[in-house]
């Protein structure tokens, strides 16, 4: 059971853990080199890390959307893609609907190596080739140089209050545990104790009143062996 | 459209149940404190009384008034100003 429990915790932690960490924005300064739009296939296996159907993206007939996507280069040389959709309203929750505006500010940002406009993309997803997911990329801020990275600010203030969030919830839990579940248990517990002390007074009331009947048949049965009764 | 408005039903059906829990969570928060005051007050009466419970029920006649009390309407409010602050950032910065 000990083990059984540690495991299912270790899960839980890995599971929260990636949750945030597709969820929560993070800021990667990168070098714009392109950006253009293509009818991308979205199977059932990557719908989850695409946008939902409702949010202005048209899905035709093939099951192909017509997404913008903004190809990067890191300052280590490897490329990177995002995705530029909006999010809608409801899931992930970053309200995103300005996706052409941001991507005319990312055409206008693009650069070449000789002369680089290195800039801060913010975005949330993960890139996972096999499964053709990226990135949905949500601010673009020009910075220095491929050396400035911007302090992650939106994940860390999400953080804390997340942090705070599962306090007031122990707490919360805590004071009803304290306040309600315990005094109903022990109102059970001493019900069911009163039950116990019936059916024990019940039970040697029985007893006694069947021995004392005992008592009185076998002292009948005596009295025809001449003996007197009891 | 629609969206929209379903963004808005749930976060007013989520705040409404936090807000719920919350107001249970803080009147006994202060019921407990105002046992401990009247255990502090007749250490000779102390515990589960009849008496205590009258003076827990009248000290808590004006709780829904008190500053604390309305301060659990921002349960409504600053939720709201977060999202509308996201939809800022995200869209017009």
């Amino acid at each position: 059971m000990h083990y059984v429990k540690v495991v299912l915790g270790v899960l839980l932690g890995v599971l929260v853990f990636a949750f945030l960490d597709y969820a929560l924005p993070s800021k990667n300064t990168v070098r714009i080199t392109n950006t253009y739009n293509r009818l991308t296939y979205i199977s059932p296996t990557n719908s989850i890390f695409y946008a939902s159907d409702d949010t202005g993206t048209v899905e035709n007939q093939q099951g192909q959307r017509d997404i913008r996507f903004i190809d990067t280069v890191r300052p280590n040389g490897k490329v990177f893609v995002y995705r530029n959709e909006d999010t809608g309203w409801i899931w992930p929750p970053y309200f995103k609907y300005d996706s052409s505006n941001l991507h005319s500010e990312a055409t206008n940002l693009q650069s070449t190596a000789q002369a680089p406009q290195w800039v801060s993309i913010t975005a949330y997803g993960w890139r996972i080739p096999w499964l053709s997911t990226y990135p949905n990329a949500i601010s673009i801020d020009t910075v220095a140089g491929p050396n400035e990275h911007p302090r992650n600010w939106p994940a860390m203030i999400i953080l804390i209050v997340l942090f705070f969030v599962l306090l007031l919830v122990w707490r919360m839990w805590a004071q009803f545990r304290q306040r309600t579940i315990d005094p109903a248990v022990a109102r059970v517990d001493q019900a069911w104790d009163d039950v116990e002390n019936r059916a024990d007074a019940a039970r040697d009331r029985v007893v006694s009143e069947a021995s004392e009947a005992k008592g009185k048949v076998s002292g009948w049965l005596g009295t025809w062996r001449g003996k007197p009764r009891p | 459209m629609t969206a929209l408005f379903r963004l808005i039903v749930l976060v007013l059906l989520l705040e409404a149940a936090l807000y719920f829990l919350l107001w249970i969570y803080m009147r006994s928060l202060r019921r407990e404190a105002l046992e401990g005051e009247w255990d502090e007050r007749h250490p000779e009466q102390a515990g589960d009384s009849a008496d205590r419970d009258e003076f827990v029920r009248r000290s808590m006649v004006n709780f829904e008034k008190s500053l604390r009390a309305r301060l659990l309407w921002l349960v409504f409010i600053i939720p709201t100003a977060a999202i509308m602050g996201i939809i800022y950032w995200v869209n017009w910065q």
